[in-house]
């Protein structure tokens, strides 16, 4: 099945010509996966699932991208084109990101996606529209994200349950105080309480 | 379980590929799969798209368990007694993922003794702990400000004395 898979671009170095604009330039990026969604047809309706990276997927990877601007006017939205021919076909990926140069210095901002080339067709014009569906927390918990893939015991299963699942949980609790003071766990929790179909004080 | 000689097999594939077979009366427990039997959707292998084999072998464990008839009134109080135990041994799983993935698997196949079973026993490791030791517990990160924490321990002051 067609996956999207989102980076966030960091540890970016220029080489060749650090401009960016007429013709190419070429840096070299760590991509760090934030989230990857499965796509299926439907109907001729393209559906986006969000799941959670396998512990492969989740592996950030350093690239050298190749950085193209089509047209002449300073869009901020430019293609990557990763440049390293020794992969296989199916990992021939394409990029999009927001890249500003800054006086030589090019800077990678916001996350791009990546997707398999010979998905880009099919899905590209989605793929802009999922783009956004990343928020800036998530950006910038990037940093800590390999980490916490990288052991199981680290990951928050119980927040990943959905709400209905969650909710079985809290109502289950002995007090509805108790469920009430989820509402401080994270943001997550916070109104998450105030579906408990329950009510069971004791005074 | 005197009639299962003659109850036909269901056969289930786990998201990983693994089958089990399961006698029908046994997995009738399951109101998702019970659907698709009376759908008439249970000839070849029922996948569970959602569920691993780990998982759906402690499930298909459970509700092997939970089939098992007692032939008597006596009998009947002492299998209660039993189950009762099994249930407890049961939820104490080596791993809290176990437990998460019981509580999804519960849900989905529509188990509604075995949700019960486990959405109980994580409340029951949640009851007695402070906020800040269920975080630590579950690895949930505290995403508020101090300043937003503040206020919506505020907010409900009465249930944080």
């Amino acid at each position: 099945m067609p996956a999207l898979l989102f980076c966030l671009l960091c540890d970016i170095r220029c080489f060749d010509s650090p401009r960016v604009g007429n013709g190419q330039s070429r840096i070299m990026a760590r991509a760090i996966p934030m989230a990857i969604f499965d796509m299926s047809e439907e109907d001729e309706e393209v559906i986006f699932k969000r799941r959670r990276l396998s512990s492969k997927e989740a592996v950030s990877f350093v690239r050298s991208w190749i950085v193209s601007d089509d047209d002449d006017d300073d869009d901020e939205v430019i293609t990557l084109q990763q440049s390293d021919s020794i992969l296989e076909d199916e990992d021939v990926f394409k990029a999009e990101a927001e890249v500003v140069d800054n006086g030589g210095e090019i800077e990678v901002q916001n996350q791009m996606n990546i997707f398999s080339s010979e998905d880009e067709e099919e899905f590209g014009n989605e793929a802009a529209i999922v783009h956004a569906v990343l928020t800036d927390s998530e950006v910038s918990d990037a940093n800590h994200l390999n980490e916490n893939m990288e052991e199981e015991e680290g990951e928050d299963r119980i927040s990943a349950l959905p709400d209905c699942l969650n909710l079985e949980i809290l109502s289950r609790l002995p007090e509805t105080k108790e469920a009430i003071k989820t509402s401080s766990l994270s943001k997550r929790w916070q109104y998450v309480w105030t579906s408990v179909p329950n009510l069971r004080i004791h005074t | 379980m005197s009639s299962s000689s003659s109850s036909k097999m269901i056969e289930l594939r786990s998201s990983d590929g693994e089958t089990f077979h399961v006698e029908e009366t046994v997995v009738l427990q399951s109101e998702t799969i019970k659907q698709m039997i009376d759908d008439d959707c249970a000839n070849a292998a029922i996948p569970l798209p959602n569920v691993t084999s780990m998982t759906l072998a402690k499930v298909i464990e459970y509700i092997k368990k939970h089939a098992e008839k007692p032939k008597d009134d006596d009998d009947k109080k002492v299998a209660e007694e039993d189950l009762k135990k099994f249930d407890a041994e049961f939820v104490k799983v080596d791993q809290e993922s176990m437990l998460f993935d019981l509580v999804r698997a519960a849900n989905y196949l529509n188990i509604k003794s075995l949700l019960d079973l486990t959405c109980q026993a994580v409340a029951d490791s949640i009851k007695d702990l402070s906020v800040e030791e269920v975080r630590k517990k579950f690895n949930i990160q505290n995403d508020f400000t101090p300043e937003e924490e503040a206020k919506v321990r505020k907010e409900n002051a009465w249930a944080f004395d």
